[in-house]
């Protein structure tokens, strides 16, 4: 297909370009024969001017003038006519027609008186040029050309005339010009005789033949022309013609034929070489496509193909091992290599991945193994099942074994069997997933817990698949178990244990009210009676016996101050907080007026940093502030110029410290760890009273909400107490508002 | 004075020290006003709801002990609150007691005051000083019914 696609325009091209090529020949031919005609009608032209010149000389050569010198003339004129051999014949003409003299012998009798050229010489008394005709003299066809001899008076005296052989003027052309062989070239008159023929001009000259067709379509042409045709020996060739005579009604044509063969030969040989060529070419390329077609595509198609079978077989490293070149194959091949390539890659991915799936799923199986999980799942409108191998061991089942919803619903017992089959009704129908605690009977037989999920999967409003995980939670379920006795346990010791607090709680309520109560009473008796005394019998006794009942008196009001401080701490420990913001700095500042008050000419200088607050019970918090300040106010007491401060200090971790300061006595840093124990004191009673229960009650306090307390202090340098308190806004604190002891 | 002597004092008190030292109070304060005692709850309440009731004064003060024998004192408080004839009675609880309950239980049930009995006697004194002259001269009690 390709081969015609490419050799019929080269084919159309070479057709194309001979036919060009003939054309031309043909165009050239013409030219060529045209110029020969037109030189023959020069030629026949010269030749007539010629002859006109001789024969005015003729007539005036006295042996041609003078009637009596006809023998000389005779004589004469066959010189000539033997030195010219374009004359046919040549002679003078008397008046009454006889020939005075002749280049050739005359007959004796003849006339031409009839001929037309002697009439018309004698009657235009000027050079006439005859029609050319057979000579009744020579018997040759010529063409006679003729003037008349005149006299002195002007008057014709004769006819002197030259017949011209026109088969000369032919000869001449045809033998000095080089034409090709088969060439004729002919003359012709309006008879249709024919006046000379080249190159046998015996056969044909004075032949009559009006009747051919070429004759009659020179006689019929005008002035010139040209037309292929058979000749008069039969020959085609391309005739060339032309009137090179017309006088009257006689006219006579040259024509050149030139051999068609001449013409169109050499076109005709280029095309039969182009033919010839083209043909080898074709077989040439044939051949070659042929060999190459072996080579280059049975050799690649087979290249391909195997390729192709070696990929089908799956072996993706095959390649075709042909070149990429730009062409059909190269591209086929690499569209090829590129499609194996790809391949190759896809299964080398597939591969990866495949490994990564199995290293998952090994993975997986390990996890699921070591967690006793595993999954499944059917399809709900077959009910058919699978599992992964951790559920089929679970089950104590071999996972080649078939499995589908039923058999998988009959290991559950009891209740469990109930609740699964209402779970996987409401799965497959309302699409409700489900996740279970449940009780199976293995295979062979041992009771396990299982966590079971079901994951309803919905397309188009329609359940078509559930699947879920599974896993053994025996083990957890029977730790569980023993929490929840553990636990059932622990809350019956709680609740014994509230109990017993709760007792313990009453009895200390009501050890308190009769230590408020019974305590009291008898120190109330002993003081009251020892007042009643001094003031009865104070008469009677000296001065020691009534220091005695001083001391009596003394004793028993501190031991009623101690009760009610114990009673205080115990309320403290006993009392329900009620959590809410303390404006600290306002509770601070009352506390310290109300000291102020028990105390108005004592000058000291109080300072309250305003804006302090906390959250906690404002009346534990209160009672933590009166201790603390009542104990700066109390030690700063012998100090001349006294001060109490309280404030607050941004402390480690951003937590609030907030501080009571006095200048007081202070104390020794080695007895830190006794300032909050109960009923440890640090001074003695006669330097500064108390109880020793203040700080207690202050650390019991703050412990209650969460916070710290400690203290810094040097002696009659002073004390620092500090103590943190959960901020206001409740937040970064942690809040045991329940405080320990309760 | 003359007009005191004619109101009389109710003292509920169980323990004779107690009484002793509040009867000693009253007297060093000069509050020679008759004074009746009355030491436990059953008495406290025969007082007013015996069979001798009748003849017993209406007291102008009653000082009502907490821990009473047989009844304690908030419930003769309570007692005596519940009568239309006693509501209005002036009661001052003067008790060693000063657990926060027995106060709140205290006023919740009427109670016209509150006393804790100082163990400083001297203290004691002036509580009792101050009881009188309020109860017994300044303060006008309600109409008898």
């Amino acid at each position: 297909m390709l081969l015609v696609l490419i050799l019929v325009p080269v084919y159309s091209f070479i057709a194309y370009s001979v036919f060009e090529i003939r054309q031309q020949a043909k165009q050239y031919a013409l030219h060529n024969a045209s110029l020969l005609v037109q030189a023959a009608a020069l030629e026949q032209t010269n030749l007539i001017e010629f002859t006109r010149q001789q024969l005015f000389n003729f007539a005036q050569l006295p042996v041609v003038r003078r009637p009596a010198w006809a023998r000389l003339c005779n004589r004469t004129l066959a010189a000539i006519r033997q030195k010219n051999s374009n004359y046919t014949n040549m002679g003078v003409i008397n008046l009454d027609g006889t020939v005075r003299c002749s280049a050739l012998a005359v007959q004796p009798g003849l006339n031409l008186a009839d001929r037309p050229y002697f009439r018309e010489a004698l009657q235009s008394r000027g050079f006439v040029v005859g029609g050319y005709q057979i000579g009744r003299i020579s018997g040759q066809p010529g063409i006679n050309l003729a003037t008349p001899v005149l006299n002195a008076a002007g008057e014709p005296e004769g006819v002197v005339f030259i017949a011209l052989n026109p088969n000369l003027l032919t000869q001449v052309l045809f033998r000095t010009v080089t034409l090709p062989a088969g060439t004729t070239l002919f003359m012709v008159n309006q008879q249709g005789m024919v006046l000379a023929y080249e190159p046998n001009p015996k056969a044909w000259v004075g032949k009559l033949v009006p009747d051919n067709p070429l004759i009659r379509a020179i006689l019929a042409n005008p002035e010139k022309g040209s037309l292929q045709a058979r000749g008069l020996d039969g020959v085609r060739r391309l005739y060339v013609f032309r009137r090179i005579f017309s006088n009257g009604p006689e006219q006579v044509d040259v024509s050149l034929g030139l051999p068609l063969r001449s013409i169109y030969g050499p076109a005709d040989t280029l095309l039969l070489h182009a033919i010839i060529l083209m043909l080898l070419l074709t077989v040439l390329m044939i051949a070659l496509v042929w060999i190459n077609a072996r080579r280059l595509l049975l050799g690649p198609v087979e290249a391909l193909i195997e390729a192709a079978r070696r990929l089908g077989k799956g072996d993706l490293g095959a390649r075709t091992c042909l070149p990429h070149t730009p062409d059909e194959f190269g591209q086929l091949a690499q569209s090829m290599d590129d499609m194996a390539e790809a391949l190759q890659r896809r299964a080398e991915e597939v591969e990866r991945s495949v490994q990564i799936l199995e290293e998952k799923d090994r993975f997986l199986t390990l996890v699921g193994k070591m967690a006793k999980v595993g999954g499944w799942e059917f399809d709900p409108g077959t009910l058919e099942a699978r599992w992964t191998e951790e559920v089929a061991r679970i089950h104590e089942m071999d996972p080649r074994d078939p499995i589908s919803v039923e058999s998988g619903i009959n290991f559950y017992v009891g209740d469990s069997r109930a609740r699964i089959e209402a779970a996987v009704k409401a799965a497959i129908e309302e699409a409700k997933p489900y996740d279970l605690e449940l009780e199976i009977v293995t295979a062979r037989g041992h009771h396990r817990w299982v966590r079971t999920i079901g994951e309803p999967s919905v397309r188009n409003g329609q359940v078509v698949k559930v699947s879920g995980s599974f896993q053994d939670i025996t083990e957890r379920r029977l730790i569980e178990e023993d929490i929840r006795q553990l636990n059932a346990s622990l809350e019956v010791k709680v609740e014994e244990r509230t109990q017993e607090l709760y007792v313990a709680n009453k009895e200390l309520e009501a050890f308190s009210y009769s230590v408020s109560h019974d305590l009291r009473a008898p120190l109330r008796s002993i003081d009251g009676f020892s007042q009643a005394l001094l003031e009865d019998y104070g008469s009677l006794m000296n001065e020691e016996a009534m220091g005695y009942l001083k001391r009596v008196r003394a004793a028993t009001q501190h031991m009623g101050q101690l009760i009610d401080d114990l009673l205080v701490l115990s309320r403290i420990t006993r009392a329900d907080m009620q959590r809410e913001v303390v404006d600290l700095s306002a509770l601070a500042q009352e506390v310290l007026d109300e000291l102020q008050r028990t105390e108005p000419l004592r000058c000291i200088r109080l300072k309250v940093e305003p804006g302090l607050s906390a959250q906690g019970d404002a009346k534990l918090i209160r009672i933590a502030l009166v201790n603390l300040l009542g104990n700066a106010w109390k030690f700063s007491s012998r100090v001349p110029e006294a001060r109490i401060e309280f404030g607050a200090r941004t402390g480690a971790d951003g937590r609030v410290d907030f501080f009571v300061r006095d200048n007081g006595s202070g104390f020794d840093m080695a007895y830190v760890d006794k300032l909050f124990g109960a009923f440890q004191r640090l001074h003695l009673a006669s330097e500064f009273p108390g109880t020793g229960i203040g700080l207690a009650t202050v650390a019991r306090i703050i412990h209650r909400h969460g916070g710290q307390v400690w203290a810094e202090g040097q002696v009659n340098q002073g004390a620092v107490f500090y103590f943190t308190l959960p901020g206001p806004e409740g937040a970064g604190w942690p809040g045991h508002m329940k405080g320990e002891g309760t | 004075m003359n007009l005191a002597s004619q109101k009389v004092i109710l003292l509920v008190e169980d323990n004779p020290d107690d009484e002793a030292l509040t009867l000693r109070a009253l007297q060093k304060n000069n509050i020679l006003n008759e004074v009746r005692v009355a030491r436990d709850g059953q008495q406290a309440l025969d007082y007013f709801f015996g069979p001798d009731a009748s003849a017993n004064p209406l007291p102008a003060l009653m000082l009502l002990d907490l821990k009473l024998p047989k009844i304690d004192g908030l419930s003769v408080l309570q007692r005596i609150r519940a009568d239309s004839r006693t509501c209005l009675q002036p009661v001052v609880i003067l008790t060693s007691s000063r657990e926060e309950q027995d106060i709140i239980n205290g006023y919740r049930l009427g109670a016209n005051s509150y006393i804790r009995k100082p163990v400083d006697f001297s203290q004691f004194m002036e509580a009792i000083h101050q009881l009188g002259l309020y109860w017994l001269v300044l303060n006008e009690p309600a109409p008898s019914v």
